[in-house]
């Protein structure tokens, strides 16, 4: 069995997910079997609860320079970026712009809005993911209502100006709603939601070190949502259920350590990426497509010609060496739609991998990598 | 005097049957419904031509029928209120059990010719008795809401009963043999296990695995598929046997357009080989013609000249919409529609050759060392039951 302490196992699927941060554990055991309140109750203990949980929202809050709106902590990135569109309550007709290259959180959620009669257009990317801004130009109307534009692409890396996005679409007109995708960015790179301006912004806990079952959504003041899970009022009434106080905790203590070093950290991805894309550049019948001047540096991918990821991914797992192929799921649909959406070719499609690290990755352990890789892809390459 | 199901009448099929055959086949099922109710606390009986489950517990009833209904040579089953012949006992048994509304009818069968009443005269008293008690019933020999049944039996009891429900039909398993299945992890090639296996045949399957073409998920896929199967055959020794370098070695030495015919002609050596170590006296495959370019008739040529089995194609004139209709039956279509792709998708060309010419693959595997090959993967093969 693999295990992620073991020193020889390389782990190079972060962005599926992360391992959780030391001093998550104390947090689960403390509010897990000592201040297990329920952090709605009235006396005193819950109050208590109540109380850090608060102090963790505004905490991120601050972290995040988010001062002019609210959190609302959901389960997952997943469902705040549903919240998104479940809670706005568009007219029928509306119309709405996302990325072709979008994660399936949003992207599924679009096809399902126009398959039920919403006017949803999708703002094609480059060959590296990200939004052509000629074309974004193109598509934005007076009547458009919602945008959502990822930060950092999932399956490439590569950084959304999501700043300037906004600043475009609010010109056309100055009520368009805009939501970025932030999962990837948040804990990554610095993330100033001041700054950015915009009206919505989904985060999930579990990528930068926090544990599972913990996402937000920030959300500008002026922004009505109707409520996601009605129930017993939580989280301002937009997503009942008790919160869970542990996962919340663990978020922002993850945060708050992942920004307490970013800089140094960001200094070191950027290293491991320069190897690796001088790596992969020199060889023939691969396709870089993370672009190292502009995307998160916690992401390399590249494509094999006609070689399927899939079939790397089990060898170099052999090895103990864990890689992603694009996308944390197996459908092959999936895959596909990331591929067309970058314009990969027929030989292309089938061979995305996507490397993704953590602060614990290494020089040696991308040297190792490379050592095996480069055997290994000969030999399947050659057959 | 509690009044519950207190049996289950099993009919057995093809009662055209007679002699040694009768005997063995009725033998073999008895055997079959014991193995398949084993994990109940139960007895299974046998008298004149049925046989009979009776002392279970009255909670696991609907899961002893929805067993019993995946058991092979069985026709019909019904579940009974069971009482020693007495016009009185089954007159007061009748009256408890019977719903209170509604139109009816009654029918006898007296196997017993000592019971002092014919079957028509049984039913007409009995449905006087029934009107005189309840006014709100009424008969209706032929609009009916229920059909309530006597069956006055040789061994001295009579059985109530309402309903007949279908069994599964065909021959028990084991009645014809062993055979060796091709499971791909495909919708069909469990289909074709279930309808082989419904003629009395046990199953062995085998299954070609790639990896790293191939992924664990699809190896998993096909246990599962195998595990389903089982509910149906007792158990089953699934096969995996290492394809890899095989198809390496085919695709290294033998043009593209070619792989999929001399790869299926391995398939069938190993499946053969694998048959005469264990006894098996047939594979069994999913094709149906013309579905893909590998199930033309020049192509099935093709295959069993590299062997000298009997191959049995259960589906080899079943549209693919009525494949994937009993596949839904019986549950294997979930299954099968998982997207992790089987060996069969590997290295797969663009053109693939839809009439091969016999004489040309023989010449294009004289760059391989066959029995080599076959040997080294069956000398890999592991064998898990399920």
């Amino acid at each position: 069995m693999n295990d992620i302490t073991d020193k020889n196992l390389i782990y190079f699927d972060n962005a599926a997910t992360t391992r959780s941060m030391d001093g998550c554990l104390e947090i689960l055991t403390k509010y897990t079997f000592s201040d297990f309140y329920n952090p709605s109750a009235t006396y005193n203990k819950s109050i208590e609860v109540k109380k850090d949980l608060e102090h963790a929202r505004n905490n991120i809050i601050d972290m995040l320079n988010a001062k002019d709106g609210r959190l609302i902590f959901t389960s997952s990135g997943s469902e705040a970026n549903n919240m998104v569109f479940n809670g706005l309550s568009l007219p029928k007709d509306s119309k709405i712009i996302i990325g072709n290259a979008e994660h399936s959180s949003v992207f599924n959620v679009g096809r399902q809005l126009k398959s039920a009669g919403y006017n949803v257009c999708f703002a094609p990317v480059n060959s590296n993911g990200q939004i052509c801004l000629e074309k974004f130009e193109n598509l934005l109307t007076k009547d458009t209502k919602l945008i959502s534009i990822m930060h950092v692409n999932n399956e490439t890396g590569i950084v959304n100006d999501i700043e300037l996005l906004n600043k475009l679409s609010k010109k056309v007109n100055p009520n368009i709603i805009f939501h970025a995708d932030g999962v990837q960015a948040v804990g990554k790179l610095p993330v100033n939601l001041n700054k950015l301006d915009i009206d919505l912004y989904s985060m999930s806990a579990h990528k930068f070190g926090g544990i599972k079952g913990a996402g937000a959504l920030y959300v500008k003041p002026h922004i009505n949502l109707k409520p996601f899970i009605y129930g017993g009022g939580q989280e301002f009434n937009l997503r009942s259920s008790t919160e869970n106080i542990t996962a919340i905790l663990c978020m922002e203590f993850a945060l708050r350590k992942k920004l307490e070093n970013l800089e140094i950290n960001i200094e070191k991805m950027k290293n491991i990426q320069k190897n690796l894309n001088n790596y992969f550049s020199k060889l023939n019948n691969i396709r870089i497509l993370t672009n190292i001047e502009n995307c998160s540096n916690y992401i390399f991918t590249f494509a094999m010609k006609k070689v399927k990821s899939e079939v790397l991914q089990r060898i170099l797992d052999g090895y103990g060496i864990l890689i992603g192929t694009g996308s944390a799921c197996n459908s092959t649909k999936h895959n596909l739609r990331i591929a067309d959406a970058l314009g990969l070719s027929n030989e292309y499609k089938h061979g995305i991998v996507r490397l993704s690290f953590s602060d614990q990755t290494n020089e040696e352990q991308i040297e190792r990598f490379i050592n095996i890789f480069s055997n290994e892809y000969k030999k399947i390459y050659s057959l | 005097m509690e009044y519950s199901v207190n049996c289950i009448i099993i009919r057995p099929g093809e009662l055209f049957l007679k002699g040694k055959n009768k005997f063995l086949f009725e033998n073999c099922l008895f055997d079959n419904i014991k193995y398949a109710l084993k994990d109940y606390d139960i007895s299974v009986l046998k008298s004149q031509n049925r046989f009979y489950v009776e002392n279970f517990n009255i909670s696991d009833l609907n899961n002893i029928l929805n067993i019993l209904q995946k058991v092979f040579g069985i026709t019909t089953i019904s579940e009974a209120y069971k009482v020693p012949i007495d016009k009185d006992l089954i007159k007061e048994t009748v009256l408890k059990i019977i719903p209170k509304k509604g139109k009816f009818r009654v029918t006898t069968k007296r196997a017993y010719k000592q019971f002092p009443m014919s079957s028509m005269e049984f039913s007409a008293y009995l449905g006087a008795e029934i009107l005189k008690t309840y006014n709100e019933l009424s008969v209706d020999l032929f609009d009916y809401d229920f059909n309530l049944n006597i069956d006055i039996r040789e061994n001295k009891f009579a059985y109530i009963f309402f309903e007949t429900i279908k069994g599964a039909g065909g021959l028990p398993v084991g009645i014809s043999g062993k055979v060796g299945l091709l499971l791909s992890g495909g919708i069909d090639s469990p289909v074709a296990g279930y309808m082989i296996a419904k003629r009395g045949v046990e199953l062995k399957a085998i299954h070609f695995y790639s990896f790293p073409y191939t992924s664990d998920l699809a190896l998993l896929k096909v246990k599962d598929l195998a595990k389903k199967l089982s509910e149906y055959v007792k158990s089953i020794d699934l096969y995996i046997v290492p394809f890899t370098a095989i198809q390496e070695e085919i695709h290294k030495k033998c043009p593209e357009a070619y792989m999929i015919t001399i790869m299926r002609r391995f398939m069938m050596r190993i499946a053969e080989k694998i048959s005469q170590n264990n006894d098996l006296s047939a594979i069994v495959t999913g094709e149906s013609l013309g579905q893909v370019a590998s199930q033309t008739i020049p192509s099935i040529a093709s295959t069993d000249n590299a062997i000298n089995i009997p191959v049995l194609r259960p589906l080899i004139a079943f549209d693919k919409i009525e494949i994937i209709e009993i596949a839904k039956k019986i549950n294997t279509y979930e299954i099968s529609i998982r997207p992790y792709q089987d060996c069969c998708t590997v290295f797969v060309p663009e053109k693939p050759a839809i009439k091969p010419k016999l004489e040309l693959v023989a010449k294009l595997e004289e760059e391989l060392d066959i029995e080599t090959l076959v040997n080294d993967a069956i000398s890999s093969t592991t064998i898990e039951t399920i």
